[in-house]
């Protein structure tokens, strides 16, 4: 075992034992160098050494015979030729001492204290992140120290530290490397938007650039209006238009209203004719209004139909599975008008001959598109509603407002509107 | 289907749009005329006229400079200082330039409580009875309340001090004198004189402006083509702080300097330099401004400090964590709070000795946090090209030179006469 910051500025010698320069940074390739799948614990693959009267460091290749664990390096071969640095190395002291990054096992940004390298074989590995008060103390030359008050006082100082394998990194100008990881995106997008959230919006875009269309979609919806736009204007036109239209459609409309109108306009004529429909006609609605929070996808069938029928009418919507909200199936006639309501579970167990008159609530509570915000909240908190549909002057079915997002309305007023979003 | 539809603009977009003028660059600029910003250049204005009112063209110009230098350095790496300072530099710089933050910015946070303080006993209320009041709310506030209401309160309470600028005018200085002041560099090198520049300094760029300008582009995700924008907002702050201290040392100049109360004691005199406009009520809007510039920066003061060291050391940070998740965090918050209450209620304490002292830690303090912006903005792996031109070096480091050779000048003044 050793910890980077006790390696550095330590001598290196020959295997004549003169003296070379002092241990400036150690560098290891993810992967094992060769572009084969990643190992969990990278290989120690080079030394940087700095000599006296030299801008750049001497690279030396390590041959897996010297050891760290001394007071010295001492190279037990004469060194062959010069380490090619190719630019997938890491430089560990350079690149990834003292920076943040994502502890993907626990889903929050922890800044680097110290590394530590363990012997595996002859080998020397990366084996885990300090990110704890140790590290720290080390650093400060005072772990003993604190070691020996915190033994008076029978206490031990706690260790802190994380798998290097559950790392991922946050772009950054230095670190240009390509490490092939999942973890971020694997994460659950509330997770993932709790992490853009520390790193503000420049860092945290160049964080989710890579994930596909979809999952960047979730992720944003998980954000605060001001953040997601703020996340978006780092995305061209063309990338910011598949992403919206990845999004649901309230939330897409709340967030193109956020944006600076020509932008807007912008990525809008970019999406597809379907999306934009949908969320065009969600944009004139003022955010506060029913209109403003409800979204265009949900389940209808016609009336005077059997429930065998209605399961036969909706597996044959293309955009039925898309429905943020199931357990509701309105009634719709021929001018869209809002007939009854049932839940998705009646239709399920009755009798596929059963009319579907027999299984519908004709009179389903509703608001109307300008109702406000506070009349919809209480239309659902009064009726035990997971959604409620929202209707025109004609009494014609134009969207639903689901519970969930009737909370997040609630929610702003409480937590929301505070401070710069940074020091939340 | 080209523009097919409008967004819709809200009546209240427009009323936005003006607080969007009001950017991190210039809330972070004003932030400097707090409760001691106001005390210091009260007590230039009447100790010494308008003689030393050149040096608040070159600070300006200095402030800009250094106010520029962190806007780049946070656009250009979407990083915010203490991030920057601890990747770049470690462990060991880190603490040292933290500690520097925390000794300077608790001082100041104990002045903007005297603020409170002296602003409570001229509105008839007992500093024992407004100091732990304004603790409370201002801690409630940022942990539980709506700060987002509470800043603008206090921003329109502070904006009353703009009576200074009217002052200034109304009371028809002698505007030769005036300019002469402004134009004509004079010296002395006595340790009075050494106390009050180093803390006119470190009044005006004090490192709290710096650290918040960072947080406060970082937060908003500011791109490097956007970059041009942000400077002119952030040049107007310079501007704005700066003329704003000038108007205060021109008022009080024509007015307390004039009249021969050359050496500030109490709120009550300093009060004196608006009854141009004020008359009777002088006090009272003094009061009153003081009141809102104090709260202001105790509110976002000890937090933004807290965030800085937390973030640099990677400790658990933000109000969404609970107590048990950022015991450091909350633990030197509150810390910050409870200290600059303290102190503030100590009966019998030397109102404007403690602005003055405070503002001279910072301006003692302030070359270390300077040296480390500088190598931050020279550094190529950082900024690229991007990196400071010959001018901004110059004038940057001369201002760390300036504030150290000052420093040891103050030290050795009682000993040697210059």
């Amino acid at each position: 075992m050793a910890f980077l910051s006790e390696l550095l500025h330590r001598d290196v010698r020959d295997h004549k034992n003169s003296f070379i320069g002092k241990l400036r940074d150690v560098l290891i390739v993810p992967g094992n160098g060769n572009g084969e799948k990643s190992e969990p614990y990278p290989r120690v693959v080079a030394l940087a050494v700095h000599q006296r009267g030299h801008a750049e460091p001497l690279l030396i290749p390590w041959e897996g015979t010297e050891d760290l664990a001394g007071n010295k390096i001492i190279l037990q071969k004469p060194t062959q030729t010069a380490f090619q640095a190719h630019g997938n190395a890491i430089w560990l002291a350079r690149d990834v001492m003292d920076k943040q990054v994502i502890d993907t096992n626990d889903h929050r940004l922890v800044r680097v204290n110290d590394l530590e390298l363990g012997k595996v074989g002859t080998d020397y590995r990366l084996i885990n992140i300090d990110i704890g008060g140790r590290g720290l103390l080390r650093r400060l030359g005072l772990e003993d120290f604190a070691e020996s008050i915190a033994d008076r006082l029978a206490r031990a100082i706690p260790n802190r530290m994380v798998a290097w394998n559950d790392l991922d990194f946050l772009p950054s100008g230095s670190l240009r490397v390509q490490v092939a990881r999942e973890h971020l995106s694997e994460l659950h997008p509330a997770d993932i938007a709790e992490i853009l959230e520390d790193v503000g919006p420049s860092v945290g875009a160049e964080l989710i650039r890579h994930f596909a269309d979809e999952k960047l979609a979730d992720t944003l919806e998980e954000l605060e209006p001001d953040f997601q736009a703020q996340v978006l204007e780092k995305f061209t036109h063309e990338r910011a238009a598949d992403i919206v239209e990845e999004m649901e459609p309230d939330e897409a409309a709340d967030l193109l209203n956020k944006l600076d109108p020509e932008r807007a306009a912008e990525i809008v004529q970019r999406m597809e004719p379907e999306e934009m429909a949908e969320v065009q006609a969600l944009l004139p609605h003022h955010a506060d209004t029913a209109g403003g929070m409800m979204t265009p996808s949900f389940l209808s069938v016609s009336p005077g139909i059997t429930c065998g029928d209605a399961m036969t009418q909706l597996r044959a919507q293309p955009d039925a599975r898309d429905a943020q909200v199931t357990y509701y199936v309105y009634v719709t006639d021929a001018n869209h008008r809002l007939a009854g309501v049932f839940s998705l579970s009646d239709l399920v167990f009755a009798d596929p001959a059963t009319p579907l008159e027999d299984i519908m609530h004709r009179r389903p509570k509703r608001v109307q598109v300008n109702s406000s915000r506070d009349q919809v909240l209480e239309k659902i908190a009064k009726y035990n509603l997971l959604a409620v549909p929202v209707v025109d002057w004609r009494g014609a079915l134009k969207g639903v407002v689901t519970a969930d997002d009737a909370l997040e309305e609630i929610l702003p007023a409480d937590l929301k509107i505070r401070l710069p979003r940074i020091f939340r | 289907m080209k523009t097919a539809f409008r967004f819709t603009r809200r009546p209240y977009r427009r009323f936005a749009m003006f607080f969007a003028m009001l950017g991190p660059g210039v809330v972070s600029a004003l932030a400097g005329d707090d409760a001691g910003g106001i005390a210091m250049y009260s007590i230039v204005g009447a100790r010494y006229g308008y003689q030393l009112l050149w040096t608040m063209v070159i600070i300006t110009i200095l402030l800009a400079v250094v106010q520029e230098m962190t806007l780049r350095l946070s656009v250009v790496t979407g990083k915010g200082l203490s991030d920057l300072i601890r990747e770049e530099f470690g462990v060991k710089a880190t603490a040292v330039a933290m500690l520097t933050l925390l000794v300077a910015n608790t001082a100041v946070t104990i002045s903007e409580f005297v603020g409170i303080a002296a602003a409570g006993e001229l509105l008839g209320v007992s500093r024992w009875v407004a100091v732990p009041l304004s603790a409370l709310l201002v801690w409630f506030i940022v942990v539980r309340g709506n700060y987002k209401r509470a800043e603008r309160i206090f921003l329109a309470l502070g904006f009353v001090l703009f009576a200074y600028v009217f002052s200034a005018f109304v009371v028809q200085p002698n505007w030769g004198e005036v300019a002469r002041g402004t134009l004509v560099p004079s010296l002395q090198f006595d340790s009075k004189f050494l106390l009050v520049l180093i803390a006119l300094i470190g009044t005006t760029i004090s490192p709290y402006m710096q650290f918040t300008l960072s947080a406060a582009i970082v937060d908003k995700g500011v791109a490097p083509s956007a970059y041009r924008n942000a400077l002119i907002e952030t040049l107007l702050g310079v501007i704005l702080s700066c003329a704003f201290a000038y108007f205060i040392i021109v008022a009080t100049g024509a007015t307390l300097h004039a009249r021969g109360i050359y050496e500030i004691e109490s709120a009550e005199q300093a009060a004196l330099a608006l009854a141009p406009i004020g008359g009777a009520l002088a006090e009272f809007l003094f009061a009153i401004g003081l009141l809102g510039a104090s709260l202001l920066a105790a509110s976002i003061l000890p937090l933004s400090t807290t965030f800085a060291i937390c973030q640099a050391f990677g400790w658990e940070r933000g109000l969404n964590q609970s107590w048990e998740d950022a015991p450091i965090f909350y633990g030197i918050y509150t810390a910050l709070i409870v200290i600059g209450a303290l102190i503030a209620l100590i009966p019998g304490v030397p109102l404007f000795l403690i602005f003055l002292l405070v503002y001279d830690l910072n301006g003692i303090l302030l070359p270390i946090l300077l040296i480390m912006m500088l190598r931050l903005a020279n550094d190529k792996r950082l900024l690229g090209a991007r990196v400071n031109g010959r001018l901004a070096n110059f004038l940057g480091g001369s201002t760390a030179v300036i504030l150290i050779v000052l420093t040891v000048m103050l030290v050795v003044s009682p000993w040697v006469n210059f």
